[in-house]
């Protein structure tokens, strides 16, 4: 194979395992704290809205010019914002009321779904959103010559921002006392009781956390993606993003490997297709799924989910 | 802590959702009312449905008659929210998209009063209140495979298709077909989202193929062909858009569309109804009823020769008068 067809499914791998990467940590921040959180899809699709419609509001009020990122990168903080509130929310009807925590994901992303179609029609009416005219440019780019032209893989911000708050994720769930917290909180929440720890303040920190990763997978989507929003366009990426998490055992260091994996599957599929390969598409669009479930199998009894998951204090 | 909180906020909350699905007018002067149901790529897909909302607009100032909207958040809302309007009593009950089939039939079977209008489906067995509007995709295809062959430089163009269902699957054909009248050595690379909301794998399918050599790309992939556009904005390659003008999306980037004036089937739909014409049955609207076709080249018009601008004309004019024919499969029909 040459290296310009090696290098361009590269790049389509880090590209579609991004989101998966920051919605598996987000599953992680929650589900090792205790807390389920199948509403990583809802709190996505919201931050990929609320990071989008900040920045091109900006930009149309003539806060900033387009020729700089200022716009986007209050954007993407908007949409960190906009997913740790949706997180607290899941935290606040779980813990404090008790609400049975899939009822209340199911409920958040239905949510995401009605509200951001609203408001999007709210903002712009019919006739849909108007696209950025730029999107967070590369910090890196390595590009070879094909023989179709050049090829390059692009390191984007929010792409290596992705790699840093996964091992940032794995320093302290292993290695600080607010890990360990984390972890007794999901293991067994009486052993924080008995320190004279609050069970309910560690979930809704991590909970915060939580749902600020889901919103910044959103941003990776319209702020660096496509700069522009339309109606679910997260398309199941955060449900994907949760069967990434189990993969890799509800740890960021192997999540990173299973998004990858995810990614490049991907990848594979779009390329083979591309190819022009004699397999009806929908048969290729398949593979990515057919491998968790190999790898699921394979990883079938070593899986285990933190023992307190799903349980209130 | 009252336990019947979280019950208010969850009540709360459905009012909310209902709210925002369905933004009805409530009638008692006798004024016709049109209900329009959306598939699940929402309003604000800048193609399809949205032009769909076009036409209804458009039908209630030429008309005078009340509209509503409910837009399907899941395929499995069809039903409910078809069965809405029509419980409700409206004059006329329309579906936009393939996706509703199913469910408009049943809907209508269940409400042998009302009267239904569906867009992009036609029913083998017709169904007396149901009138299925399809459109000759295979033409607008055929003029933008034509016109694609004609101005590729690297001699390779891209398809992107959302799903393999026969509305795409017109379009693809139709384009195929034009890429072989037009300039028969060029070689298309084809690929599908497996979605219509998925815009950043439609920007990866995209990518693919232009990173393969492909140098023009024409999508007909819903909300996910967003994501092609961007693409060739990236790559500076040329999309061909599709369903509405999509040039507005990146007017340095799209060279045309593919149009197919799905306002047009919503208005007559409506039209019908008002003259009292309405019956069920299946109508396909094609170029020579100016429904399908191909949107003007705007800023990209120094891009194509002038010759490929006669040539297309010729085109057009022999796909409406019959002389070409795009051959489709039985199952395309549908």
């Amino acid at each position: 194979m040459e290296p310009a067809i090696l290098i361009g499914l590269l790049a389509a791998m880090l590209r579609l395992a991004t989101p998966l990467l920051l919605g598996s940590l987000s599953g992680i921040w929650a589900e090792r704290s205790g807390v389920v959180n199948i509403a990583i899809e809802g709190m996505m699709l919201t931050g990929a809205f609320a990071g989008y419609v900040v920045a091109e509001r900006l930009l149309d009020a003539g806060v900033f010019d387009g020729d700089g990122t200022g716009h986007l990168w209050i954007g993407v903080l908007a949409a960190v914002m906009v997913g740790s509130l949706l997180g607290l929310v899941h935290a606040f009807w779980t813990q404090r009321f008790r609400t049975d925590q899939i009822v209340s994901g199911t409920a958040l992303n239905i949510l995401a779904v009605g509200v951001t179609a609203y408001a999007l029609r709210l903002v712009y009416d019919v006739g849909g959103s108007t696209k950025l005219p730029e999107t967070l440019p590369a910090i890196l780019t390595w590009s070879v010559n094909g023989k179709d032209g050049p090829v390059g893989v692009s390191f984007t911000p929010l792409m290596v921002l992705a790699v840093v708050l996964c091992l940032l994720t794995h320093v302290v769930l292993f290695r600080t006392p607010w890990g360990l917290r984390t972890q007794a909180s999901g293991e067994h929440p009486l052993t924080l009781t008995s320190l004279g720890l609050s069970v309910l303040a560690t979930r809704y920190v991590n909970m915060a956390i939580s749902g600020g990763l889901a919103g910044l997978a959103g941003a990776f989507l319209t702020l660096e993606g496509i700069g522009q929003f339309n109606e679910g366009m997260t398309s199941g990426k955060g449900f994907i993003a949760l069967a990434v998490m189990i993969f890799g055992r509800w740890k960021p260091l192997p999540s990173l490997a299973a998004a990858c994996l995810f990614g490049l599957a991907d990848a594979m599929q779009i390329f083979l297709q591309t190819l022009g390969v004699e397999v009806p598409a929908e048969w290729l669009q398949m593979l990515p799924y057919v491998l968790t479930l190999v790898a699921l199998m394979g990883l079938m009894g070593r899986s285990r989910p933190p023992a307190a998951l799903g349980q209130v204090s | 802590m009252p336990r019947s909180l979280p019950r208010l906020l969850a009540a709360a909350l459905a009012c909310a959702i209902g709210l925002s699905a369905c933004k009805g007018e409530a009638d008692s002067t006798g004024t016709l009312r049109v209900g329009l149901v959306t598939d699940v790529g929402g309003l604000n897909d800048q193609g399809f449905n949205s032009l769909a909302y076009k036409g209804l607009k458009q039908a209630k100032k030429d008309f005078d008659v009340k509209t509503s909207v409910i837009e399907s958040q899941k395929a499995s809302d069809y039903e409910k929210n078809l069965a809405q309007f029509a419980g409700e009593k409206y004059d006329l009950v329309i579906s936009v998209g393939f996706m509703m089939g199913d469910a408009t039939r049943k809907v209508a079977e269940r409400f042998p009063d009302a009267r239904f209008a569906i867009v992009d489906f036609r029913y083998d067995k017709v169904l007396p209140n149901v009138a299925g509007y399809t459109f000759a995709e295979e033409q607008a295809g055929f003029l933008a495979g034509a016109l694609a062959a004609l101005t590729t430089k690297t001699g390779k163009v891209g398809f992107v298709g959302g799903m393999d269902v026969p509305v795409i699957h017109r379009f693809k054909v139709g384009y195929e077909a034009g890429v072989k009248e037009a300039a028969p050595q060029v070689k298309i690379l084809s690929g599908y989202t497996g979605n219509f909301t998925d815009s950043a794998k439609g920007a990866e399918v995209a990518t693919s193929q232009y990173q393969n050599g492909a140098d023009i790309v024409f999508q007909a992939a819903g909300a996910s062909g967003i994501g092609v556009i961007d693409a060739a904005k990236q790559q500076k390659k040329l999309a061909i858009g599709v369903d509405a003008d999509q040039s507005g999306i990146a007017p340095d980037y799209v060279l045309s569309s593919a149009l197919k004036k799905v306002d047009l089937a919503v208005v007559k739909a409506v039209a019908s109804v008002k003259d009292k014409s309405f019956k069920g049955g299946n109508t396909k609207l094609t170029l020579a009823d100016d429904a399908v076709g191909l949107a003007p080249f705007g800023k990209l018009e120094a891009q194509v020769a002038p010759e490929t601008g006669k040539k297309l004309d010729d085109l057009r004019v022999k796909l409406a008068d019959g002389t070409i024919k795009v051959k489709l499969d039985k199952a395309d029909e549908n």
